[in-house]
């Protein structure tokens, strides 16, 4: 049994200017110890898929539909309290901006050791002794005399650093991390980063990592779902992402891809915009930017299928899903690219995507 | 002579006007207590046992045929008190709260005064009048002071000469020029003129004892003196608080026990009506006054209260812009004066609660004595009553003279805060545009400010209709010297507009000063109807309507209860004088 | 900087402060038409101009008003506030009167605090659904009733109706029990007002606040709600009401004026008013030096709280 089985989500949001298909049918699943990464653009539902696996997701969301199955458990099916005794002590999440994660009238110590006295039962004492040593973990220098600073005190860095000892204090069996180094310069972008993968091996937690950005993901993961407009559109191991990227989007967030430590702007090659969630494109979402729509994407929605056989991958074990018509035959060019792929491994490869053929991009 | 255009009478600002609201009115002065003239034509009021529904005409004293056997005695009497206790200083004070409070329920005078204003004896057992400047004062034997001293005639000297330069001087020294002691109670007293309201005038002049007089104890800080009540505690703003003086001199009489039934005094102090007449309903005050208009036919019709009423001294008047013309000719002034709606104002506006002012006397001045019902009806006929014919006539007869062609632009003014003397203003200028002789511009001013305009240096030379209230008392002298004497002219109260007639200046201080005149009623009866006809023909003011004293008390709980005229005697008369064989006792069963 | 250097450095911009509030007070008083001695004595036919005069003199009214103003002040710097004709020791009727004000508003204050605070936070938690909706109407209708007429109607009603109050204070001291449940319609009185606006500052910021990254972060620990809203929301959003309770001051004086004139509360306001109406000059200086003290001293105490509140704030 995997750790967490997420079932054919579906969340909504019910605003003003009209409902907001967030998260549409997602499903996958993250064994024990496993680090799976969900890329994406800016509004593909990411977060929304996260904080449904907390169940944080708070008005006017709602989750309409689907199943998480946590250690075979549907979270969707607990009362608050069960809920709860989850979040923070066997689910826990680490947030984009660490600076506006942390309250800032609480002392950072005061933070962390709120969780284990929940969770662990521990007193004062107890809990101040494990926050300290979960500061020293996380690399705080003195992390006694840090205990009692406020976030303000602390650099971005540091202030991430607290916060993953927060989300790690209770010993969690899966950390969700929500574009943890977004907001941190590239130095400390991979420090955190590989803080997070070496607690994550030490304590055997699996992480969901979610970010825009592949070369983070080929950097951390071992599996890879891309998320586009709400639904996943690739799911596969990170080799095959690497190496053989199916759906067009995939192909696109790829040849963003920078090198570490490239200061180029990240996702800015795919020309246009998400869509309108509120109005999804007919047919396949993609298709007002995807240089390879043809008349009938507009059509039929692409299912998510294995590339190679065309058969359903929807299901939460599929290893490799692709949603796009070229691999249901619905299609009539042939999607024209090439990966070139310099350097040993998908974790330093430089790779460059050439366009070969252009579909017929008026549509 | 300085001080002969000074009067001895206390008129003053009605802030609120007889019985209205005196709503928040900031620098309610208004120490209506007055003082009149000899004279003892006791004809009595006899109040009678009437539940008058009538109010404005009679007085409307739901007196009880008091037993001394059925009285009570003891209890705690609670007031409530329209405005805090300013002054504790004789000398100095000028507002009616402390007035009723402090001067005439601690202290004493040598004379005391009934409810129809005739002196009676007080500290002073009797006197005589040696010739037209010289009196003679025997005082009352063993009266002693709340602090244990006894009365002797070298007090009563020098609380008569501490007036000299306080603030109200002219209270003495209106007549005082000085004084001989004779003996230990004999006082013989030198006037500067005669004066004809000294005996009355007397009553409101407290005798203070050495202890005072030497300066060992401020007054301001503990008055003492020789009333039916001592003084108990202060605390500004708040509470007052006077006990019965067990060794009052009074030594009983067949319808008043020799100290007052009520044992304890307690004065609260409650700013706003509405507040006032809740505690009175709510029990919290068994007594209290100064409410507004409009609430005082319920409770006048409640069982739960007794309301009593009498015609008071208080009045209102226009004041014309004499200075200006045509406001020089008297013809449109009396035109405008039979414009005035008094019947509708009183109906209206006072809710019948005030009585009308046609001729420039009220009742309480005495009016019987001097001005015959006769001569009233004809002057009257004459000159009196809202004609609108009568009066255009009259006002087109005074633009043709004056050569100016209606309709005339007019300013009237009143001050904003009180608001039953803008609504009767309001009246008079609808009535006056009515007439089509005139155009009316309203304005109304804050209080002070107001003040300031009517009565500082220059009020004379603003071209408008000043529409105000002041206090008058139990003598004529005290309804038209303010407001038309020539001596009266501002800066000073009230001679607004600088009115000035040779003829009736002389009129007015025969009628108060003239050695054959002051102590004689018919000459001065004489000499007040032909001030009357005068006053009718020019009309320099016009008297709009005079106010009652009205008391509310908790029915049942208070016995007994009887309005005085004056606002400053209220709480004395109303529970203990004996001169006037009136008591007031609490009832220990009711409530 | 030190705290304590702050709170000097704060108490000594009093100084400044009173100086400019006195001044302008002593200006305005002295534009408005009339003074002390018209409301003594103007419509007093028995008074005597001349002494009218000599009164002007006395009290230095005859002087231009510079220097009338530096008498004044003067006089303060040696504590000592002047004497009024009509209230006699400034000093002394400020300090009598000063405990019942102290008091009422610290009442209001209290009740102002103790219903605005849960209500604003009960109103943001269920925001937009009948909890929200009611207590913005209230809120409305709270700050829409002028005091004088509130402080009637309640007095008709609990006093006048129910019985259940005295319709004046009670015979005894200030801190007896039984005066305190007498200050109970005056004091809600005054807090009505400042309880709507309190709860409406206290829900728009509880409400923004609870959007805030934190609270997703605390909820995330698996924290109760309540822990979340009391511990983590609270205290943030308590921040800006902070500064509206300390703005509040200034409408406690105000609302106290009228109120204490209803419920014959003998404090200051009702003595600032009628010392505005009869021109007692000292009187009004002397009141609002004390209002001027009390805003900055009100002021202080939030910027003190402030800095508890949030540990950002240092001074
Ligand atoms: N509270 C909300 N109210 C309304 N719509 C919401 C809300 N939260 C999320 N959404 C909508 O859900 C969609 C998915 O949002 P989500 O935050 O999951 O995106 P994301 O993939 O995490 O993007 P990012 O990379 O910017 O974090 C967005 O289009 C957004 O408009
Ligand atoms: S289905 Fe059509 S539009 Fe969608 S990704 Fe494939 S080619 Fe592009
Ligand atoms: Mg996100």
């Amino acid at each position: 049994m995997a750790l967490l089985e997420v079932e054919d989500l579906e969340v909504r949001f019910y605003t003003e200017d009209g409902v907001v298909n967030a998260v549409d049918g997602v499903s996958y699943r993250i064994e024990r110890g496993e680090k799976f990464g969900v890329v994406g653009e800016s509004g593909a539902g990411k977060s929304v898929t996260a904080l449904s696996v907390m169940r944080l997701i708070d008005n006017p969301g709602q989750i309409e539909g689907g199943e998480i199955r946590f250690k075979g458990e549907n979270l969707l099916d607990m009362d608050e309290e069960e809920i709860r005794s989850i979040r923070g002590s066997e689910i826990a999440m680490v947030f984009q901006d660490a600076q506006t994660a942390l309250n800032p009238v609480y002392s950072v110590g005061e933070q962390i050791a709120e969780a284990i006295r929940l969770h662990l039962g521990y007193d004062d004492e107890a809990a101040r002794d494990r926050t300290i040593e979960m500061l020293e973990r996380v690399g705080i220098p003195d992390p006694a005399d840090r205990y009692s600073d406020y976030p303000h005190q602390f650099s971005g860095g540091m202030q991430q650093r607290a916060v993953i000892a927060m989300a790690l204090s209770c010993d969690p069996d899966l950390l969700i991390c929500d574009e943890p180094t977004t907001a941190l310069d590239v130095t400390i972008e991979a420090q955190i980063l590989e803080l997070l993968d070496e607690l994550a091996d030490e304590f055997g937690t699996a992480i969901q990592l979610i970010t825009h950005d592949l070369g983070v993901v080929a950097e951390t993961c071992d599996r890879v779902m891309v998320m586009y407009a709400g639904k996943p559109v690739e799911k596969a191991p990170v080799e095959d992402i690497y190496y053989d990227p199916k759906m067009p989007y995939t192909v696109g967030l790829m040849s963003s891809i920078p090198r570490i430590g490239d200061e180029r702007d990240r996702l800015q090659t795919i020309p246009g915009t998400m869509p309108d969630l509120i109005q999804l494109p007919p047919g396949c979402s993609f298709h007002p930017r995807c240089p390879y729509a043809e008349e009938v994407c507009t059509q039929i929605e692409p299912p998510l299928v294995d590339p190679e056989t065309g058969e359903p991958a929807e299901g939460v074990d599929a290893e490799r899903g692709a949603a796009c018509l070229a691999y249901t035959g619905d299609l009539q060019n042939e999607l024209g690219y090439e990966v070139h792929v310099e350097g040993e491994s998908h974790r330093s490869a430089v790779r460059d995507v050439e366009e070969i053929t252009g579909g017929d991009t008026d549509v | 002579m300085p001080r002969t255009d000074r009067d001895i009478n206390r008129r003053e600002i009605l802030q609120g006007m007889g019985a209205a609201g005196v709503v928040g009115l900031a620098g309610c002065i208004g120490d209506d207590d007055d003082e009149i003239e000899d004279d003892d034509t006791d004809d009595d009021t006899d109040p009678g046992t009437d539940d008058d529904t009538d109010p404005g005409t009679d007085d409307d004293t739901d007196e009880e045929e008091t037993d001394l056997d059925e009285i009570h005695d003891g209890g705690e009497l609670v007031i409530g008190l329209a405005e805090n206790i300013a002054d504790f200083d004789p000398v100095s004070m000028n507002d009616t709260t402390s007035g009723m409070t402090v001067r005439t329920l601690l202290y004493e005078g040598l004379t005391a005064i009934d409810f129809e204003g005739d002196p009676h004896p007080g500290l002073a057992e009797d006197w005589e009048q040696i010739d037209d400047t010289t009196f003679e004062f025997y005082l009352r034997e063993g009266v002693q002071f709340h602090n244990g001293e006894e009365l002797h005639a070298e007090q009563v000297k020098r609380s008569f000469e501490r007036y000299e330069g306080e603030l109200r001087e002219p209270d003495v020294y209106e007549w005082y020029e000085d004084s001989e002691v004779v003996d230990d109670h004999t006082l013989e007293v030198h006037l500067s003129q005669p004066d004809a309201t000294m005996i009355t005038g007397l009553a409101g002049v407290p005798i203070l004892p050495d202890e005072l007089l030497d300066g060992d104890t401020d007054p301001d800080e503990h008055p003492i003196g020789t009333g039916a009540y001592q003084f108990e505690e202060f605390e500004d703003g708040d509470v007052f608080r006077a006990s019965r003086f067990e060794d009052h001199w009074f030594e009983g009489s067949d319808s008043v026990p020799e100290t007052p039934p009520i044992e304890e005094i307690t004065c609260q102090i409650i700013r706003e009506d509405a507040s006032r007449s809740s505690a009175l309903q709510t029990g919290d005050v068994h007594h209290s006054f100064g409410l507004a208009s409009d609430t005082l036919d319920d409770f006048d019709a409640s069982d739960e209260f007794d309301l009593t009423s009498t015609p008071a001294g208080g009045y209102e008047f226009m004041s014309y812009p004499v200075q200006f013309e045509p406001w020089d000719n008297a013809n449109i002034r009396a035109g405008v004066d039979r414009l005035i709606p008094r019947p509708i104002i009183i109906e209206e506006v006072y809710h019948g609660w005030a009585e009308r002012s046609d001729l420039p006397f009220a009742e309480i001045s005495g009016m019987d004595e001097f001005i015959p019902d006769d001569f009233r009806e004809e002057m009257f006929e004459e000159y009196g009553g809202y004609d609108i014919d009568e009066a255009v006539e009259l006002i087109e007869e005074g633009f043709d003279e004056e050569g100016i062609d209606a309709p005339l632009d007019v300013n009237l003014v009143v001050n904003a805060d009180n608001d039953d003397r803008v609504q009767w203003t309001e009246l008079v200028a609808e009535s006056m545009e009515q007439s089509g002789m005139f155009d009316v511009e309203l304005e109304t001013f804050e209080w002070t400010e107001y003040v300031a305009r009517v009565t500082g240096p220059g009020s004379e030379e603003n071209n408008e209709i000043v529409t105000i209230g002041l206090s008058a008392g139990f003598d004529p002298d005290s309804f038209i010297r303010a407001t038309m004497y020539t001596g009266r002219q501002t800066p000073g109260c009230c001679n607004i507009h600088h009115y000035s007639n040779d003829e009736l200046d002389d009129l007015i201080e025969t009628g108060r000063h003239d050695p054959d005149v002051a102590f004689d009623t018919d000459a001065r009866a004489e000499v007040y109807q032909e001030a009357t006809e005068l006053i009718m023909q020019e009309a320099p003011v016009s008297f709009t309507q005079f106010g009652t004293e009205i008391d509310i008390v908790r029915a049942g709980e208070v016995h007994g209860w009887e309005t005085h005229p004056i606002n400053s005697y209220k709480i004395i008369k109303g529970i203990y004088a004996p001169e006037s064989d009136q008591v007031a006792w609490l009832d220990p069963d009711a409530a | 900087m030190s705290l304590r250097r702050y709170v000097i450095k704060r108490l000594l911009m009093v100084i400044p402060v009173l100086f400019g509030v006195s001044v302008i007070t002593f200006s305005i008083m002295q534009l408005v038409p009339g003074d002390i001695v018209d409301v003594l004595l103007g419509m007093d036919p028995n008074a005597d101009p001349e002494a009218a005069e000599r009164l002007r003199q006395e009290l230095h009214l005859d002087r231009p008003i510079w220097e009338q103003y530096l008498l004044w002040l003067a006089g303060v710097l040696q504590l000592d506030f002047g004497f009024s004709p009509i209230t006699g020791d400034v000093s002394e009727t400020i300090v009598t009167r000063l405990p019942a004000t102290i008091l009422l508003g610290a009442m209001g204050w209290v009740i102002a605090l103790v219903l605005a605070i849960p209500a604003g936070v009960y109103a943001a938690v269920n925001k937009d659904e009948l909890a929200d909706d009611v207590s913005r109407i209230a809120a409305l209708f709270g700050i829409a009733t002028p005091n004088f007429w509130l402080g009637l109607m309640l007095l008709l009603v609990f006093s006048l109706w129910l019985g259940w109050f005295p319709s004046i204070p009670p015979d005894v001291s200030l801190l007896h029990p039984s005066m305190l449940w007498y200050l109970l319609l005056p004091a809600i009185t005054l807090g009505t007002a400042s309880t709507a606006l309190l709860m409406r500052i206290m829900r728009s910021s509880m409400v923004e606040e609870l959007n805030k990254e934190y609270v997703r972060t605390a909820r995330a620990k698996g924290l109760p709600e309540r822990t979340v809203v009391l511990k983590h929301v609270l205290r943030n959003s308590l921040i800006s009401v902070v500064t509206v309770a300390a703005l509040m001051t200034a409408s406690i004086v105000d609302g106290a004026v009228v109120i204490e004139v209803v419920f014959s509360w003998p404090g200051l306001g009702e003595q600032l008013i009628t010392a505005i109406g009869q021109r007692d000059l000292l009187v009004v200086q002397g009141i609002v030096l004390l209002v001027g003290v009390s805003i900055v001293i009100a002021n202080l105490l939030a910027d003190l709280v402030y800095a508890w509140l949030d540990p950002r704030i240092r001074y």
